[in-house]
């Protein structure tokens, strides 16, 4: 912890009352957070997302639907099936085109799939930001059964390409189904004792508990979605209540908790994760024969549409405008992280600095772990600077001090 | 050859700093899983830490926004020699389904000298090992040249760096 | 994707002179043109009358002859309601919502961002996506911006001058 007196410029500049954290030209390092702390206790906290910026939304408007389904799939590694869905339905819809069933089912197959594999993902993130190694290393391993399946089914492991406008690329055999119904049983079974952990194993509990608050009437006025709205109790899911695909057909339920914390969404994670596993095997179950594409006309016509999706970290916005002609002339995205970043605004202001890992792992962000983040402490005339590991390393040796609670490993 | 590779590694435990300069964490999620027991880097004598001032090995992964170009370059000079750069994916050798976008410059090797290109979107955990397994080779012998299972070794020029924003 | 949307006749009642247009091009799903002067009561109706808790994004669009913003709220009940508001290419300026709609605090600096549209009243208008060193008055969403091959937009110089683009 480097100690800097900051100019007086930059310490009026910090006295304004501006919601979300003043910058500070003294730092002009490129940092992920910035946090302004009174010791311990954080009193403002501002993300910087620039570095993420590509300018995929221009890049759409100069690709035919077919080039940019293939960028637009590459706007999150993790949910990458979501958004190429999305766009796929939102152009569909605009084309007045109906895919086959099979189709539908197929998208609905891999979409499920990717929540598991997320929502594993995730569950091993949160273990190893609270310091729980061991959690992250079975739930990785576990990880790879739905890795190895999706490799089967599309080709790749990540970016599975899976979609084309009309329908899928690839078809399900007999084999594939068994395999995968096969791999989902063991799947059910693990999923199964890492929810029983997560949500009921006592150090778990008291870790999570109370940390990340995130009241009702916040979560709605804040524009959260996902997993991180419906862990303050907002019943709200978009395969439910804006059905797309297959959704109105398979049974499944909507899981929500009221901690109104992070405990509560991960229970909703888990419960998810549950729910996921039973409707891909529905779906796999129940795969109706048929085509598995319609040929798409070469242009759409003039018009626009609200595509939504639910993406493992919620809801999932293409707003697309189309004009006569083969490419799209406005194509916006709205990610659920962004949506969901106002609610670590909120739940972490007047906390410790210790919670803020897994707070921001909690609404489950498409961040780079690599984040460095900035501390200045105005009273105290301190700043310094940390990388993610340090802040980690730092927010498991307070839990451990100070509430007992720690993993050993 | 490369039995005698890994007592080195597992001997010195070299450090991967893991870098994202604005990629879609596909490949990102990848290098994770090769730490993960499928995959099992750490097997080697390899670790992936947080912090430059450490690390041998320098994985890029992302086509370089711009936002991240001078942020990549100072931890770049961060790193003690001697250091190595692996460029991740597509993306970070050419820019990948990013070339010609905006706010992207286009592959690690605008930035840094690359010694080695992992070619995948993403690369596939294995190859990721195998990428990384080449460049310590060059670690080891220090001469510039990939003790990969190659035969002909690979040399990589240095060119001068491009001038990066403060 | 033909079916009706049951609301429509009660909104067109209820906004009357209001709205410019309301359109429904499926159930679920509905379209209102406003003006800069009606559409705050508009998002209020919205929001009392029509239970739309949510704000899903607020958008800009370049439509070439003007600027448009565009709002999309949801309702569990009653499905996405997008207002739309069409602004003048010369200063476009629309007052800010985030002292009605606190989630739109995020979505105005990046509509700000991308076309340069204002949004007078809004209480932290930073930079959100370009970098510090993109220049003060360029928007890259626009539909006649084209990047200037002379100036610097951020990330690496060349050694000779000037900027390195893809």
């Amino acid at each position: 912890m480097e100690a800097s007196s900051l100019r007086p410029e930059v310490r009026s500049l910090a006295e304004m009352k501006i919601p979300i954290g003043p910058q500070h030209p003294a730092l002009k390092e490129p940092v992920g957070f910035m946090v302004n702390v009174e010791g311990e206790r954080i009193k403002s906290l501002d993300l910087d997302v620039s570095y993420n910026h590509r300018g995929i939304e221009k890049g759409v408007e100069q690709r035919d639907f077919n080039q940019a389904l293939y960028l637009i799939e590459r706007i999150c590694g993790i949910c990458s099936h979501a958004h190429a869905t999305n766009f796929a339905k939102g152009v569909e819809e605009l084309m007045n085109l109906e895919i086959p069933k099979r189709a539908a089912y197929i998208r609905l197959i891999v979409g499920e799939l990717e929540r598991i594999h997320s929502h594993y993902l995730w569950v091993g993130v949160a273990g190893h930001e609270i310091g729980f190694d061991t959690l992250f290393m079975y739930t990785w391993r576990d990880r790879e059964l739905v890795q190895d399946l999706l490799e089967i089914i599309s080709g790749n492991r990540v970016n599975y390409a899976i979609n084309c406008l009309g329908g899928v690329r690839r078809d399900l055999n007999e084999k594939t189904i068994k395999l995968a119904l096969d791999h989902l049983k063991k799947l059910g079974e693990r999923a199964a004792y890492y929810t029983q952990l997560a949500t009921t194993e006592e150090t778990m509990v008291d870790r999570l508990s109370g940390v990340g608050k995130l009241p009702y009437e916040k979560a709605k006025s804040l524009g959260s979605v996902g997993p991180t709205a419906r862990g303050s109790g907002v019943d709200s899911d978009v395969r439910r209540d804006d059905p797309y695909l297959a959704y109105p057909e398979v049974p499944f339920k909507v899981i929500t908790a009221n901690n109104c914390d992070v405990l509560g969404r991960t229970i909703v994670r888990a419960g998810e994760l549950a729910q996921s596993i039973e409707m891909t095997k529905w779906a796999l179950e129940n795969l109706p024969p048929g085509e598995i594409k319609k040929a798409p006309p070469r242009s759409a016509p003039p018009g626009e549409v609200i595509s939504r999706y639910e993406a493992p970290r919620g809801e999932l916005v293409h707003y697309i405008k189309s004009n006569n002609t083969d490419k799209a002339d406005r194509f916006g995205v709205r990610t659920p992280t962004m949506a969901n970043w106002p609610s670590v605004v909120e739940g972490l202001t007047g906390q410790n600095i210790a919670d803020i890992p897994i707070v921001v792992a909690a609404i489950d962000p498409c961040l780079s772990c690599t984040s460095r983040t900035t501390f200045v402490d105005i009273d105290r005339h301190k700043s310094w600077v940390w990388n993610w590991d340090e802040l980690r390393n730092y927010s498991i040796r307070w839990y451990k001090e100070n509430k007992g609670i720690y993993w050993g490993d | 050859m490369f039995e005698n590779l890994v007592k080195w590694a597992r001997k010195k435990s070299p450090w991967i700093l893991l870098f994202n300069s604005g990629s879609c964490n596909g490949c990102d999620i990848e290098v994770i899983a090769a730490v993960t027991p499928r995959f099992d880097i750490e097997r080697f004598g390899i670790q992936v830490k947080g912090s430059p001032r450490h690390a041998d090995v320098l994985v890029v992964t992302g086509p370089v926004t711009r936002q991240q170009a001078s942020r990549l370059r100072r931890i770049y000079d961060q790193m003690p020699d001697p250091k190595y750069v692996v460029a991740m994916g597509s993306c970070g050798s050419t820019g990948g389904v990013f070339k010609g976008l905006y706010n992207v410059l286009e592959g690690v090797d605008k930035v840094l000298p690359v010694d080695a290109y992992v070619a995948g979107c993403p690369p596939r955990p294995d190859e990721i090992i195998d990428g990384v397994i080449a460049v310590l080779g060059m670690l080891e012998s220090g001469d510039g040249r990939a003790r990969s299972k190659r035969k002909d070794p690979i040399r990589i020029e240095r060119k001068p760096l491009p001038e990066v924003t403060a | 994707m033909t079916d009706e949307n049951p609301m429509l006749a009660v909104v067109k009642q209820d906004l009357g002179s209001k709205a410019v247009e309301v359109t429904a091009p499926r159930r679920k799903r509905m379209i209102i043109a406003a003006t800069p002067e009606t559409y705050r009561d508009i998002i209020k109706y919205l929001q009392d009358k029509m239970d739309c808790y949510h704000l899903s994004v607020l958008q800009g669009v370049d439509n070439r002859t003007n600027f448009e913003v565009v709002y999309h709220f949801w309702s569990d009940r009653n499905g996405m309601f997008t207002v739309k508001v069409a602004l003048p290419h010369d200063k476009p300026a629309i007052g800010t919502i985030t002292d009605i709609v606190p989630a739109a605090i995020l979505y105005e600096r990046e509509v700000h961002d991308l076309f340069g549209i204002e949004f007078p009243g809004h209480p932290d208008m930073r930079r959100l996506l370009l970098n510090d060193e993109w220049p003060k008055d360029e928007h890259p969403l626009r539909k006649d911006w084209k990047m200037d091959e002379k100036k610097f937009y951020g990330g690496v110089k060349s050694s000779t001058g000037g900027e390195k683009s893809g």
